[in-house]
């Protein structure tokens, strides 16, 4: 896939009080927001890859409000020859993990104190034409993307929703996520044997599609990292880790996919345990959260736009699940289904309300 | 003799990401091949705005080569693989 953009993006930083601070140009990871637009047309059509042809464009939608060069948000056009094109787009949130770092000149200068509340808005500026190649330049290694098709397995939606249980708020723009029972059953067995320490599995299984073209998602089983070191508030992925995961999946011979991962925040371990049982309650180290740290390996190792991750919150009242995935080139919370292996029905999950994504409330939350 | 260059290909942990790399110059340590071909493979370099350590694994033999290896030294052929793998926390 081609990738084009044909305008630069700069941040203009703000204090509360509305005082101008100044711009900074953009260095945006725009992979996430490749990907959305792939995995929009996967869905879209009935094709497996993108293939080598495809074009990929950045546009910018102006603000409704304040007009050109100021941006409302980032459309991701793709087009597929002989198939078709898709487009989506991103929000002005998409720049807010940048944020941080845009800021630090400010705060260096004295501007802006250190964590301190600032707002932005995103303006767009047409690129310059690229200066041509240096010849002399020679490059020491070529590179082509292979387009290796997503493995999808032909099944009915229809039929897994009948054997399946929502957990979770759902949201009708993402695929349907259905995790089996079994899973479940081993992950919370898992948490429960950890010891107050994090703990992490790899979620594997298939892409499906449904006759009527909708794709959806089944975690069949979940290899546990068991070369990853833990800590009660860190886990820690190592080659040793990859190695062993990339055995057992070959060992099961199942053709199964690296869907996604989960990992545990022993939340219990984690409160002061001097708290009256009240207090615990209303911790925000209770609820769950999916940290910086957690958005990092997200991106790193599971990028792909349908890929998932489930977060067990181990607190006082019991183990509380919530879900992530991408959506709109960020990570977001979103529902679930539980799959029954065996014709019933599953009793229902806690799932956990709303979390809060890329803050880190373990590190700045109460005494431990 | 050998080439003076290598045509290997390379994979991410997941599998889902390939790609080919060729006329590698068999004189490049492993760690340079990965400083330039991460970003390549539109793995992220920045992560909580510290660096992320990658490392590569010859998927014929199953070694984890060195980054101060050169490409000559690591038994790599040409159409070999090798697994990026990244070392990574999560909190
Ligand atoms: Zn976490």
């Amino acid at each position: 896939m081609t990738t084009r953009q044909p305008h630069r993006y700069v941040m203009e930083l703000f204090k509360r009080n509305g005082a101008a601070l100044g711009q900074v140009p953009v260095v945006a990871d725009w992979e996430p927001a490749w990907e959305t637009a792939r995995f929009a047309a996967l869905r879209r059509f009935p094709i497996a890859t993108i293939g080598p042809g495809a074009v990929a464009e950045l546009r910018p939608v102006w603000h409704t409000d304040l007009g050109a060069p100021f941006v409302g948000a980032v459309e991701v056009a793709l087009q597929l020859p002989g198939v078709g094109e898709v487009s989506c787009q991103v929000p002005t949130t998409y720049f807010k993990s940048f944020a941080g770092a845009a800021s630090a000149p400010f705060v260096g200068k004295g501007l802006l104190k250190s964590g301190e509340y600032f707002n932005y808005r995103i303006a767009a500026f047409a690129n310059p034409p690229e200066p041509p190649m240096n010849p002399q330049r020679k490059p020491r290694f070529q590179i082509e993307e292979v387009s290796e098709p997503l493995p999808i397995r032909a099944a009915s939606l229809n039929d897994f929703n009948k054997r399946s249980s929502a957990v979770g708020e759902q949201n009708e723009s993402d695929i349907r996520v259905f995790v089996s029972k079994q899973v479940v059953a081993e992950t919370e067995q898992l948490a429960r044997a950890a010891g107050g320490l994090e703990t992490a599995s790899i979620l594997v299984g298939h892409v499906h599609r449904d006759p009527g073209g909708e794709l959806f998602l089944e975690v069949t089983a979940q290899i546990h990292a068991r070369y990853a070191e833990a800590t009660a508030t860190k886990v820690s992925f190592g080659p040793e880790t990859w190695d062993a995961v990339s055995h057992a999946l070959a060992l099961r011979g199942k053709n199964e996919q690296w869907l996604g991962w989960w990992h545990l925040h022993p939340s219990s371990a984690w409160c002061n345990p001097k708290c009256a049982p009240e207090e615990r309650a209303k911790c925000p180290l209770q609820r769950s959260f999916f940290s910086s740290d957690d958005c990092d390996v997200h991106r790193t190792v599971f990028p792909k736009a349908f890929q998932v991750a489930l977060l067990i919150t181990s607190t006082d009242a019991g183990l509380r699940h919530a879900m992530f995935s991408w959506r709109n080139g960020l990570i977001v919370q979103r529902g679930f289904h539980i799959l029954a292996t065996n014709g019933e029905l599953n009793p229902a999950l806690v799932p956990d309300a709303t979390a809060t994504i890329g803050d880190d409330q373990d590190e700045k939350a109460c005494s431990r | 003799m050998k080439n003076k260059t290598l045509d290997i290909s390379a994979v991410d942990v997941s599998g889902q990401n390939v790609v080919n790399v060729s006329r590698l110059d068999r004189e490049m340590s492993v760690g340079e091949l990965l400083d330039s071909l991460v970003p390549k493979m539109r793995l992220p370099v920045l992560g909580n705005g510290r660096r992320i350590t990658y490392h590569a694994r010859h998927d014929r033999t199953g070694q984890h080569l060195h980054a101060s290896q050169l490409l000559a030294d690591t038994g790599l052929e040409d159409e070999d693989r090798i697994t990026v793998q990244p070392s990574i926390q999560a909190g």
